[in-house]
């Protein structure tokens, strides 16, 4: 299935839907971490955020009841270059794909990460909409604009 | 692990899990209370000292977290606060944030400390950062990020208090900072003593 990941300063990033169906907005950032995908995603700090990541493959060593930062996950989104279809870890219980799911994470996976960051580089942290149902380039850049972003809102 | 024999009250901004069990891991015996806990409901449980937690957002809205850090610093407490708890014990000092063009988040963020001349590789996670000319002449900035040379530890020149704004818990990260946690307990001890 499809997915967009829609910026305010109008760009706009196809690619195929993982995690929940459904839509988020939230600010985009990046992390750099080459591995620690699930100890990011349930970092109470990420809240009001669609995180991108800029290591090109994750899900590869899946999810464990361990590893998690606290109850959930607290990412509004999640956007990578590619989730990998081979889960391989003997602390896995589940895929990357299926914690989304159970959570109610919308995530994108195929899109141009590296061109992502450097807009983020050069723009900063843009307000940003990530849908996984069919919606036009300027609905989405409308609905990244429409939302209230990260500033003057108590998130605690 | 050492006896958990030094109480403190931890302020739950969002905190990690892997803060709470490297406090357990350095004898603490941690009780966690919600962001608008009360200056006087923490001074009651009679800590021996207050950690304050990372957490989302904008922290210049927090005006509640900062009125109870002002006044747990003014009691003397010792304070150690990580990420927004760092935001907040600085604009408890006095100083304010200001937000980052795109912020630092990842697992490779170069901190250099300012009094040893060492580095550190941190975990870090945050969009706001403190502003060192809104601080006063009271409080030393002791760490800065290699990268944009901006504020990433505070140290109160007479007061029991510091804070980094990166992560040495990592989870996921670098453990080259977990000594802070150390730190903390030598800073309660040396207060106590």
């Amino acid at each position: 299935m499809n997915a967009i990941l829609a910026l305010e300063d109008g760009s706009v990033y196809r690619g195929e839907a993982f995690g929940a169906r459904g839509v988020a907005a939230g600010e985009v950032c990046f992390n750099t971490s080459m591995t620690g995908y699930q100890e990011i995603l349930t970092d109470p700090s990420y809240k009001g955020q669609i995180v991108a990541m800029t290591y090109p493959l994750i899900g590869n060593y899946g999810v464990n009841a361990e590893d998690v930062e606290s109850w959930r996950p607290h990412v509004a989104g999640f956007a990578i270059r590619e989730l990998s279809p081979v889960v391989s870890n003997w602390r896995a219980s589940t895929s990357l794909e299926d914690y989304m799911v159970r959570h109610g994470i919308p995530g994108i996976q195929g899109i141009d990460t590296r061109a992502l960051t450097c807009r983020l580089r050069v723009h900063g942290a843009l307000k940003g909409f990530i849908a996984t149902e069919p919606m036009s380039d300027a609905e989405a850049v409308e609905r990244a604009k429409a939302w209230h972003g990260l500033v003057g809102v108590d998130y605690v | 692990m050492p006896a958990a024999d030094i109480p403190i009250v931890a302020y739950d901004f969002g905190i990690k899990y892997n803060i709470l069990r490297r406090l357990r891991q350095r004898g603490f015996r941690v009780e966690v209370v919600p962001a608008t806990t009360s200056a006087a409901e923490v001074m009651r449980r009679k800590p021996a000292g207050v950690f304050l937690s990372n957490g989302p957002g904008d922290p210049s809205v927090l005006d509640y977290a900062v009125r109870s850090v002002r006044e747990l610093v003014d009691h003397g407490l010792p304070i150690f606060g990580i990420c927004l708890g760092h935001q907040i014990l600085a604009m408890a000092l006095g100083g304010s944030t200001f937000k980052l063009k795109f912020g630092h988040r990842g697992a490779n963020q170069p901190v250099k400390d300012l009094e040893t001349g060492r580095v550190e590789i941190t975990s870090q996670n945050h969009g706001f950062a403190v502003d060192p000319n809104s601080l006063g002449a009271d409080v030393t900035v002791n760490r800065l990020n290699l990268n944009d040379q901006t504020v990433e530890g505070l140290r109160h020149k007479s007061k029991p208090v510091f804070c980094v704004q990166y992560h040495p818990e990592a989870s996921p990260g670098p453990h080259d900072s977990t000594v802070l946690f150390d730190e903390f307990r030598q800073l309660i001890e040396r207060h106590g003593s």
